[in-house]
């Protein structure tokens, strides 16, 4: 019993380092998530994501609360048109980034069960090579009112 | 009877050579004219505001800038609304009289009208968020040389999308358009566009 005990203990704690060390392999800058629009049901979320381990490492995105649905898209130009093309997964080259960036690569995010305010902190959850990885997004506003020294004068 | 045969004088000679050169130039500059005159491309339009009818005259502005999109699209459109919402903070008054933007949702099966012009006024107050009937909204695509696809999409979880011209159109008060901006751009670029147009 003690045997079992022990192999048990120590498989987790293997199973918990692991994890540990793969969330430490993916780093997540200016991670945010626009606030859904009125009249839309889907928003979109971008970040740098940066890879310091010595080989590639797969991002599959697989839950974000309160939102009903998400996935991985890469905005391409098709024939002169914007098109939007779902992808399954994002590969991070080894010591290499990845930008998720407005017009490329991006998360989406469908139909919140509630109010989304600026300001929030949305968990999304990761697959990193299998492994669980939740990453906050902070959600931003899709215009900001231009500081004064911004604003032009006439 | 005698005819006689007198020698042109020097002063018919001048004036026939002036004619010549006259015509020759007035010539040239229709060829040259022609050659460089470019079809005029837009005109006006008939859409749908929050299922009313809108004609593009009735509503007209001295400088109106146009994106052909759908209100469910995630990335490309609402960004490109936000870089035109961005520009118009920056206008005052008296220039936000002249300009608007209308946002057109080819997106006729699922963008609702009143959820067409709610979408567009989020990004600024006055943006005019327009939709129709198939007829109106292929009118207008092809009017201004756009173009749109539907895809379906059933790995994703709206089922769809639409792949569209990603271009801001600036059009005069006849509809006509005297400039256009591709991706990439800039609020600053398109604060500038609006400034030299205006």
């Amino acid at each position: 019993m003690k045997n079992i005990m022990f192999i048990g203990l120590t498989l987790a704690t293997f199973s918990y380092a692991k994890d540990k060390k793969l969330a430490e392999l993916l780093s997540f800058q200016d991670a945010r998530i626009f606030v859904p629009s009125k009249g839309s049901v889907a928003t979109a979320g971008y970040a740098v994501v940066n890879n310091k381990s010595e080989k590639e490492v797969s991002l599959v995105i697989s839950k974000a609360e309160p939102f009903k649905a998400v996935e991985t898209h890469m905005t391409v130009e098709k024939e002169g048109r914007m098109a939007m093309e779902k992808v399954d997964k994002f590969l991070i080259p080894a010591n290499g980034s990845l930008e998720l960036k407005p017009g490329g690569n991006h998360i989406m995010l469908f139909e919140p069960s509630r109010e989304i305010k600026v300001n929030e902190e949305i968990k999304v959850e990761f697959l990193v090579d299998g492994q669980n990885q939740e990453v906050p997004f902070k959600t931003i506003p899709r215009v900001s009112t231009p500081k004064k020294e911004e604003t032009h004068h006439h | 009877m005698e005819f006689t045969i007198r020698k042109p004088s020097l002063k018919v000679f001048v004036v026939a050579l002036l004619c010549a050169t006259f015509v020759s130039g007035v010539l040239l500059f229709s060829l040259i004219k022609m050659a460089n005159t470019t079809p005029t491309v837009g005109g006006s339009f008939e859409l749908k505001y929050r299922g009313a009818e809108w004609r593009f005259l009735d509503h007209n502005k001295r400088l109106n800038l146009l994106y052909i999109g759908y209100a469910k699209c995630p990335d490309v459109c609402p960004m490109s609304l936000s870089v035109v919402a961005q520009a118009f903070l920056k206008f005052s008054e008296n220039e936000l009289k002249q300009i608007q933007l209308l946002f057109l949702s080819v997106d006729y099966q699922n963008d609702k009208p009143d959820d067409v012009a709610d979408y567009a006024a989020q990004f600024f107050k006055d943006f005019v968020g327009l939709t129709g009937t198939k007829e109106q909204i292929d009118f207008v695509v092809n009017l201004f040389g756009a173009s749109y696809l539907m895809e379906k999409n059933p790995k994703s979880y709206i089922g769809y999308s639409i792949a569209h011209t990603d271009k801001i159109f600036f059009l005069n008060e006849k509809g006509e358009v005297i400039k256009s901006i591709a991706n990439p751009r800039s609020d600053e670029q398109i604060y500038q566009s609006v400034k030299q147009l205006l």
